[in-house]
């Protein structure tokens, strides 16, 4: 008994064995080298990172290993995979999110950083920006007239009440940045001013920053804090909803992308970042993106306000990554209190 | 597990006999077919996937001829130069390059700035395409004949795949000729070749050119192209399906065949699973029958070794039950009768010692205090001597030879003593009963020296003379001895009144019961009983009727009464 038993056994598990094998070495053959992979985390949307990521593989034959989620989500797994870096390029995702993870980042100066607008370079190079994105207010144009709306003050007006579509700081980068962007522009006590506009918007904080754009086209909000870029794409696709560049001054946030320190496949990150900073990325950029491109050489799209004439104030984007902790612990204690 | 080893044994014999072939023969049918079947598929999908590749290269390879013989043609070249307006010539030019390309694709003409100038196809003449960015660029900057999908981020959507060449003149780029191949054109091409398999053509980063409609609605380039990038991962779809590879060296496109594999693994897993059930029902049923027939084996062994065992204990009383017909029931029956046969025949050696015991007894208290006796005897014999009266003195010699005779520790002796002893008592008997009878010998030498029991004639002797003539008559009392055979023949034989045949059922009815001896034939008695104890039971005293008178006769084994050792051991 002792002696067939365990024959019995192999011979089932030799049965069985058969079909658990199913590698399919003349696929594998084709799977590419290390040498030719990048890995790439991406917080934009498709229609942007699409184009880019295929031209960049069609040019350079790099194959590249996307990874596209939020900001804060892609971050957090840089920051958890720090010890044995998988990704090796951050692409996308505002300026001060990267450098609130600048330990993550190895500072890469790009052979065009010449040519890139001042102001939006980052400190050490940690991050190379990509596009630029100012902060606007826009209305519904059927329920908002125009010139109704100027500046940031108008969002603490007692009118809008509860009619402000604003996605939660928490959750989105961009919303931090614009909140902040708003709180320096109207000066005063920062916090106190932070407590008016939170009871303004009357607790209704989208989750998601891509709604704000259409609630207010639908008319369930009648103004909101966006993207230039989210603004006018919504435009591009028919949204009846206008611009206001806010008097008292908005910031221009530029998104980066930021090579990983430690990445495994260094060389292709570089490769990588090269590319989205070229002119022929920038040109798409300003082209087919809605976007305002970060190289001086790239002239904007035809019929945006030229970039000098937006009222811009002084925004300073350590600060503001260095407040992010006392500001989401006041956010939250003001959404529990309300 | 098993109660006994003999459970064991049984069930690896029914594993060996049973489980064993149907296991391995399940393992080979289901390799076997497995193997044949997929080498099937294998040879069909090579050879498909080679008439796809042969396909897919010719057509680029004409592809690329034909905008060779376009981008140089030196009408299109000036045509360019000077940004001529569309003239019959232009289009004779490029409708006779798409000639020799099978499955009429389009071609189209841009100048350098990107600006569709000439087209076969449904373009409009003023339409743009970057040459920063995609196909332009790319046939700039590698300044030949390139091979670029369709992708979905792409401004112009009117075909799957583009195939573009520069025209130069000293350098420059005049313009672009490019071929726009659709996906009726593609599957035009492919379909047939590929006999109704699913297929697909992918550009060099495995994304999806052109496919057939199941392999376009599962995204299955994608998928190849996540497990290309992830070795390590597994997606079911692949798992079902054999891929054929192969690369078209022009344009770096790859061509894939997916072909259902013929034992898909829900297949295989289903027939394992009846395979494995199968199988575990054998081992079952050996598990069951070996259990079920070594117990109707064993329990009747077992049993038998119980009672065997209570036997060995001395319990004779054990019963067996009967429980068939098979030979284990009739071992079972016969070690019944057997213990039943044992059990008589120890009762009766049982009663024979206690007759022995009793026989033994009774020889005791005859022979009281013999030497007192016997030295009495002695006395009357000297006595009768001084006195002279010769009788008493023959009388007390006689019977104190015979006395001493009884008294010696021999149970057995020659017949020669035992015949001296019986004239001895003769002589006396003559002296009480004179006239009354005759003693005679009839004595054969060589039975002298046999050894019988010690005064076994002297009882038969005085039965005849007590019985033989009580009635007052006289006769002769006849002693002989002859060997007949084996036997030695002993007979008394008197020529008395002879015995009633009432007295021959009292000694019948006696021997069978030894506790009732029937008077006045105590001695003929003890004789008999001492002859059937030491020769057995049909060596017994006979008594016949000799016409006139009585023949008591006793037959007894030589062999048994040669040597005192033998009679010892």
């Amino acid at each position: 008994m002792k002696k067939i038993l365990p024959v019995i056994f192999l011979l089932i598990t030799i049965l069985f064995s058969g079909c658990g094998f199913r590698a399919d070495p003349q696929l594998l053959d084709y799977s590419p080298e290390a040498s030719m992979r990048l890995v790439v985390y991406t917080s934009h949307k498709e229609e942007v990172y699409g184009p880019i990521i295929e031209e960049f593989e069609e040019r350079t034959g790099i194959w590249v290993d996307l990874v596209s989620g939020g900001t804060g989500e892609l971050l957090e797994r840089i920051e958890k995979e720090k010890n044995s870096p998988v990704a090796d390029v951050m692409f996308g995702g505002g300026v001060e999110s990267l450098l609130s993870h600048s330990d993550c980042f190895e500072p890469y100066t790009v052979s065009g950083a010449d040519s890139l607008m001042p102001g939006l370079r980052q400190r050490d190079d940690i991050c190379t920006p990509f596009s630029s994105l100012p902060f606007v207010i826009i209305y519904n144009t059927r329920l908002v007239r125009q010139g109704e709306i100027t500046g940031w003050a108008d969002l603490l007006d007692e009118q809008w009440k509860g009619r402000i579509a604003f996605a939660d700081p928490v959750v989105s980068g961009s919303s931090y940045s614009a909140v902040m962007t708003m709180l320096t522009a109207l000066g005063g006590d920062r916090w106190e001013l932070l407590e008016r506009f939170y009871e303004n918007l009357d607790s209704a904080v989208l989750e998601d920053s891509g709604d704000v754009a259409s609630m207010v086209d639908s008319g369930a909000m009648s103004i909101g804090i966006t993207l230039e870029q989210t603004a006018l794409k919504s435009i591009a696709q028919g949204a009846k909803i206008g611009i206001v560049y806010p008097a008292e001054g908005t910031s221009i946030l530029p998104d980066g992308s930021a090579l990983v320190a430690g990445a495994p496949h260094r060389e292709n990150a570089v490769a990588f970042l090269e590319f989205v900073q070229g002119t022929d990325v920038q040109n798409q950029v300003a082209s087919s993106f809605s976007r305002r491109s970060v190289r001086i050489d790239v002239a904007d799209r035809e019929g945006l306000l030229p970039a000098d004439q937006i009222p811009l104030v002084e925004y300073d984007v350590e600060e503001a990554s260095s407040l992010k902790e006392e500001f989401l612990q006041r956010w939250n204690s003001l959404g529990k209190g309300g | 597990m098993f109660k006994s080893a003999y459970q064991r044994s049984l069930f690896r014999i029914f594993l060996l006999a049973g489980a064993l072939p149907l296991f391995i023969c399940v393992i080979l049918i289901l390799s076997v077919f497995r193997i044949s079947s997929d080498a099937n598929t294998d040879r069909a999908g090579q050879s498909r996937i080679g008439s796809m590749t042969r396909a897919v290269s010719s057509f680029t390879t004409q592809s690329e001829t034909a905008l060779n013989r376009v981008v140089s043609d030196p009408l299109i070249t000036s045509a360019l130069e000077q940004h001529a307006p569309a003239s019959t010539e232009i289009y004779h030019v490029l409708y006779s390059a798409l000639n020799d390309i099978p499955s009429s694709p389009d071609i189209s003409v841009y100048d350098s700035g990107g600006v569709l100038l000439y087209t076969t196809g449904e373009g409009k003449p003023g339409e743009r395409l970057p040459t920063d960015w995609g196909l332009l660029f790319s046939a700039r900057d590698k300044d030949r004949v390139v091979f670029r999908r369709i992708s979905p981020y792409d401004s112009v959507q009117r075909s799957c795949m583009e195939i573009a060449c520069p025209a130069k003149s000293g350098g420059s780029v005049l313009g672009y000729a490019v071929i726009e191949v659709s996906d009726a054109c593609l599957s035009g091409l492919l379909a047939d070749l590929t006999a109704e398999t699913d297929y697909m053509l992918l550009d060099p980063m495995w994304n999806e050119i052109h496919a057939s409609p199941f392999l376009k609605e599962a995204d299955t380039a994608k998928l190849l192209r996540s497990s290309l990038l992830h070795p390590g991962s597994s997606d079911t779809l692949l798992d079902d399906y054999r891929l054929f590879i192969s690369r078209d060296e022009n344009s770096g496109f790859i061509s894939v065949l997916c072909m259902a594999r013929p034992l898909s693994d829900h297949t295989a897993r289903i027939l394992y699973a009846v395979a494995l059930f199968s199988i575990l029902l054998c081992l079952f049923l050996c598990l069951l029958f070996s259990v079920r027939l070594s117990n109707q084996v064993s329990k009747p062994v077992r049993s038998l070794n119980e009672a065997m065992a209570q036997v060995e204990q001395g319990n004779l009383d054990v019963q067996l039950e009967e429980t068939g017909t098979d030979e284990l029931s009739l071992l079972s029956a016969h070690f019944g009768r057997m213990t039943g046969r044992l059990k008589s025949n120890i009762n009766s050696s049982i009663r024979q010692q206690q007759e022995l015991g009793e026989t033994k007894m009774r020889m005791m208290q005859a022979q009281l205090n013999p030497h007192f006796l016997y030295n009495t005897l002695d006395t009357m014999k000297w006595l009768a001597k001084i006195h002279h009266v010769p009788e008493i003195s023959t009388i007390s010699a006689n019977l104190a030879d015979i006395l001493r005779s009884s008294i010696s520790a021999d149970e057995f002796v020659p017949l020669r003593d035992e015949l001296k002893i019986l004239e001895r008592y003769v002589e006396i008997q003559k002296i009480r009963f004179p006239d009354k009878f005759e003693y005679r010998t009839q004595i054969d030498d060589e039975t002298l020296d046999l050894l019988i029991p010690k005064l076994m004639l002297q009882p038969l002797v005085e039965n005849a003379i007590i019985h033989g003539f009580e009635d007052g008559s006289s006769g002769e009392i006849t002693v002989s001895s002859k060997l007949a055979g084996d036997l030695l023949v002993l007979e008394v034989r008197d020529t008395g009144c002879g015995i009633s045949e009432e007295m021959k059922q009292s000694f019948l009815s006696a021997r069978s019961d030894a506790g009732e001896h029937s008077r006045g034939h105590l001695g003929l008695h003890n004789v008999d009983a001492i002859l059937r104890l030491n020769y057995g039971e049909e060596h017994g005293l006979r008594i016949t009727d000799a016409c006139p008178g009585t023949c008591i006769r006793a037959e007894l084994p030589v062999e048994k009464l040669k040597k005192n050792t033998d009679r010892e051991q």
